[in-house]
């Protein structure tokens, strides 16, 4: 019998169409934990919730990638379990929708749920279902992880269950967002509200790394992540998991989420599975020293507030400013402090005086020193974003350019800036690296 | 009649998203007519050990060759990449010049694997900071 067996709901993912990216459809939930076990080389099962209709999918993919036992452990009923996709990169908040979400209705097949008690680590990842239910019809001896990340607000359910071995949590989960206080966070104080509930928990952090606590030795761990060009994040933060869990028996508490770390940088590169599979044992057969050694973005969640971001744009009322909408949103997403010039210190009046001018020409200065880095947005050849562009390299503060529309071509603008780029996916990315540069890990 | 009613909600616009696509062994060609079907199969049929790509180097102004010489290589000097803690592009007579951001990690697990990247200098500019452009790609 295989050791992992992974528990929850598994339903169909539809990344909608857009410029960049044609519609797909893959299996989705805990499927992504399996395909990532599939690419690693270990068998494993699988204990699930689904539609009946999604059935005999799920048989067929499952027996061609790995999975040696198929359990389901319930049926879901008035609801297609079908997850709508808008932005598949987590530049910003991806827009999810669940369809039909309200209406899911799930039957418990309690004797197919009393097999999960045989396997040494359960992996639940949190859904639609009924964890407590889960734990409380069966007598677990195995270890039990938990990924928190979804449909979770209030951890009281996991008091009467037996002590969880591994928390997962996400600075995008509600847990996180619900206790953290920008003025006095603490990620101990975090980690304190599972003191009791597990004996491991880890908090990841999109881009900026993860951090990690194990309460028996005291061990506190920060762990980079590999940030670059991806092309979706569906799915990432379970195979995360999957790889700690898996490693977690033969390698260090770091050593094992240094691999997590680099696999799922690997799963969000591609969706093509044997791409994904080649290189997961390319990093596999990567001694943890040369991994360890390499290094890659830190950038703790709360840190990310001290970094004030200009925005550089013609961002006027009378313009069509969505592309500047959009990089406001991925930096507050993602807890950076964007500023928009005009917006805090106001539009310049088309017949505005010399003192009216001078006054914002001031304000606007004394704004581009407060800031820590400069993003511009090419609407159009706005002479403003073109100076600030200028003056902020020449200040030696970080400059990147934002060229939706493609229409940089001037050497001094392809030339001087950090990076100049038309992809939202890979500014957020140099933000990252760029301000983690200033960063000093624990 | 079911060809039918397929037909017919192929005219009224739908073009469905077909079947489960990302198998492993999910031939690439298979459903090619389909919307979408250039993200479908199970390979892309491009490894990406074997791309090659064009960097800024990292920390020039602290590698060995800008230190010892206080100037840095023109425009076209060969370059092999190295592990050496990080990766790092040497010379050929030894000397470092800067590091790969860390975005390119991945190229070490790819060297595990028998790849092996050479390149050239494409610009390096001593002012107003050291600064070193390479193309590298792998050594075939």
């Amino acid at each position: 019998m295989n050791r992992i067996c992974i528990v929850g709901d598994i339903l169909v993912d539809v990344s909608l169409k857009s410029k960049e990216n044609p519609l797909k459809m893959r299996l989705g939930g805990i499927i992504h934990a399996a395909r990532c076990l599939w690419a690693m080389d270990i068998e494993y099962s699988i204990a699930y919730f689904a539609p009946s209709y999604l059935d005999v999918h799920i048989y067929d993919y499952l027996t061609n990638h790995g999975c040696s036992e198929i359990i389901k452990l319930g049926n879901v009923d008035n609801c297609p379990y079908l997850m709508l996709i808008e932005e598949v990169k987590e530049i910003g908040d991806q827009g999810y929708d669940f369809v039909l979400r309200d209406d899911v209705k799930i039957s418990y097949y309690d004797d197919e749920i009393k097999k999960i008690a045989l396997y040494e680590d359960l992996f639940f990842i949190s859904g639609n279902y009924d964890y407590s239910h889960l734990v409380e019809s069966v007598s677990v001896s195995g270890k039990i992880h938990l990924d928190i990340a979804n449909n979770v607000r209030d951890l009281s359910f996991l008091k009467t269950a037996k002590k969880i071995e591994t928390i997962f949590l996400s600075t995008s989960s509600n847990i996180f967002s619900d206790n953290y206080d920008p003025d006095s966070f603490s990620v101990i104080c975090l980690f304190d509200l599972f003191k009791h509930l597990s004996k491991r928990v880890i908090l990841k952090e999109n881009r900026g790394g993860s951090r990690a606590f194990d309460f028996e030795t005291g061990q506190l761990v920060q762990i980079p992540s590999q940030t670059q060009k991806i092309k979706h994040s569906v799915g990432v933060g379970d195979v995360y998991d999957v790889v700690y869990i898996a490693l977690s028996n033969s390698k260090t508490f770091s050593g094992a989420l240094n691999y997590s770390s680099w696999i799922a940088t690997e799963y969000a590169k591609t969706t093509y599975p044997s791409d994904f599979k080649s290189m997961v044992l390319r990093i596999l057969n990567t001694p943890i020293s040369e991994i360890v050694e390499l290094g890659g973005c830190i950038l703790p969640w709360e840190c990310r507030r001290k970094c004030h971001i200009y925005i550089a744009a013609p961002d006027f009322n009378f313009i069509n400013r969505s592309p500047i909408d959009i990089l406001e949103n991925s930096l507050l997403y993602h807890n950076f402090t964007p500023h928009r010039p005009i917006m805090e210190n106001g539009q310049m009046e088309e017949n505005a005086n010399w003192s009216r001018k001078q006054e914002l020409f001031v304000k606007d200065m004394a704004l581009l020193n407060k800031c820590n880095m400069l993003i511009a947005v090419l609407l159009y050849n706005d002479p403003g974003t073109l100076i600030e562009i200028g003056l902020a390299a020449e200040k030696k503060i970080p400059t990147i350019v934002y060229d939706p529309f493609c229409i940089a071509k001037n050497c001094m603008l392809t030339q001087l800036p950090d990076l100049l780029s038309s992809d939202l996916d890979e500014i957020m990315s140099e933000v990252f690296r760029l301000y983690s540069k200033t960063f000093t890990s624990l | 009649m079911y060809l039918c009613w397929k037909n017919k909600l192929n005219t009224m616009g739908s073009t469905g998203s077909g079947s489960f696509s990302d198998y492993h062994n999910y031939e690439r060609n298979r459903n090619a007519n389909a919307e979408g079907s250039n993200s479908n199969g199970g390979s892309s049929g491009e490894d990406q050990c074997a791309r090659a790509l064009s960097t800024s180097l990292d920390d020039v102004a602290y590698c060995e060759y800008y230190k010892t010489r206080r100037d840095l290589p023109p425009i076209g000097t060969i370059l092999s990449i190295e592990f050496k803690t990080r990766l790092v592009a040497i010379t050929d007579d030894g000397l470092s010049l800067g590091y790969l951001p860390t975005k390119y990690n991945y190229l070490r697990a790819c060297m595990n694997d028998g790849f092996a990247y050479t390149g050239a200098v494409s610009s390096s500019n001593v002012s107003p900071i050291p600064s070193i452009i390479v193309d590298v790609a792998p050594k075939l």
